[in-house]
């Protein structure tokens, strides 16, 4: 049996992905992932879901080279679109239901 | 191996600038960017623009490139750089460094100096870790209400020698309580094969919600449609209907409607943040057909019941 683990803490994300510290702290300054738990840098710990973002966003940092504010407005227009992809897949399946 | 060439890739002249570059770059990657391009094999359009530009962005790289391309030959059989040119992989053997979205042209002579999407160089030079893995797992409603152990089989990148193959793994994991459509699990070291059996990468498990027969999940709440006949509709009835722990009692009132919708608390979903509720929601059925008994009886009703939905149309 595997063990699962459902949060990473900041140290594991940036050796895992070789990202940098002040990059994280970057991405959290903009708002487009926020830290679950940890008063200090060094004990930042983050979501699967902030994780996925923060990974998102640093491949569009490096990718499309976009500055931080347009890639905190991307990333919320993205999580808005998968939101909206999602309830509108929920609203479809319920509509079918009562017609 | 095939020769790339990276200026007719970004569409530019050989003499052009780094600002040029840069821009041109700029261009195409938001033309064939994965998360937005419309375009048929946008995807790969764009790991061949990001190839490029990973080299011609560099000085250093550009002018390797340069001597590569005014020197080195294209037959048949590939690609030969001009003789005595030194490969970034001179042992034929996969790299710590080699970057699985480029060419085997740009991991062959330009791998070891690749930073920006390449591997950490944290882990020395004979150490690598490997990729994180990512599955979409789908799980029944029932299941993600009481947790379960599932058996999982998925393919491996892993490196024979020069090439990759996928290797078949499987291993169980218990899926825990409570867990909601679009949820990610980490399973830590069960991605790709690192160096030295270490360092390997993570899989990452996206929960996805099988549609389930009777219920909808609108976030801790589950939504049940009731179907009722008319009469039941319009005289009220009580009903034994189905939540996920069993079935339990509830009153529908006289004059209920198509679309009115009855709470029953604390019938919906639980998680560690709170109890759901399950709402049910009315709609009226018509008998498939009408026999002449029935068909009279809808007329009595017609003749005896004055409303008019549709008064608000004159």
């Amino acid at each position: 049996m595997v063990d699962i683990t459902l949060h990473i803490p900041i140290d594991e994300l940036c050796e895992n992905e070789s990202f940098d510290k002040n990059v994280i702290i970057e991405v959290v300054e903009y708002g487009i992932a926020k830290p679950m738990g940890g008063n200090t840098l060094s004990e930042w710990v983050f979501d699967l879901d902030s994780a996925y973002w923060i990974k998102k966003a640093i491949k569009l940092n490096q990718q499309l080279l976009l500055d931080w504010v347009a890639i905190s407005m991307v990333i919320e227009l993205m999580k808005d679109k998968e939101k909206l992809a999602q309830e509108n897949n929920q609203l479809k399946e319920r509509l079918s239901r009562l017609l | 191996m095939k020769f790339k060439d990276y200026y007719k890739i970004l569409g530019v002249d050989e003499t052009a600038d780094l600002k040029e570059i840069k821009k041109v770059y700029r261009k195409l990657a938001l033309k064939y960017h994965p998360d937005t391009s419309p375009e048929p094999n946008g995807e790969e359009k764009f790991k061949e623009v990001v190839e490029a530009y990973e080299v011609l962005k560099d000085t250093t790289k550009r002018a390797e490139y340069d001597e590569l391309r005014r020197y080195g030959t294209s037959s048949s059989e590939g690609f030969n750089p001009p003789p005595g040119w030194q490969s970034a992989r001179g042992n034929n053997q996969h790299r710590p460094n080699e970057h699985a979205d480029f060419s085997e042209f740009f991991n062959s002579f330009f791998t070891d100096r690749a930073n920006n999407y390449g591997r950490s160089q944290e882990y020395g030079p004979d150490l690598f870790k490997g990729q994180d893995l990512e599955m979409e797992l789908p799980i029944f409603l029932e299941e993600s209400v009481s947790g379960i152990t599932k058996s999982l089989e998925y393919q491996v990148p892993v490196y024979a020698g020069q090439q990759l193959k996928q290797i078949k793994k499987s291993l169980k994991v218990k899926v825990p309580q409570g867990v909601s459509d679009g949820e990610r699990i980490r399973l830590k070291g069960q991605g790709a094969p690192g160096s030295e059996g270490k360092f390997n990468g993570d899989l990452y498990l996206l929960i996805r919600l099988v549609p389930h027969p009777l219920f909808d999940v609108q976030g801790l709440n589950l939504i049940l449609s009731i179907p009722l006949m008319p009469w039941e509709a319009a005289l009220g009835i009580k009903l034994d209907i189905p939540t996920l722990h069993g079935k339990v009692k509830l009153s529908i009132p006289a004059n209920s409607h198509t679309g009115q919708k009855l709470r029953v608390k604390g019938k919906g979903l639980k998680t560690k943040t709170g109890q759901g509720d399950l709402l049910t929601i009315i709609k009226i059925d018509i008998p498939p057909s009408t026999n002449d008994e029935t068909k009279q009886l809808w007329t009595q009703l017609a003749e005896a019941e004055k409303h008019n939905p549709r008064a608000d149309w004159s």
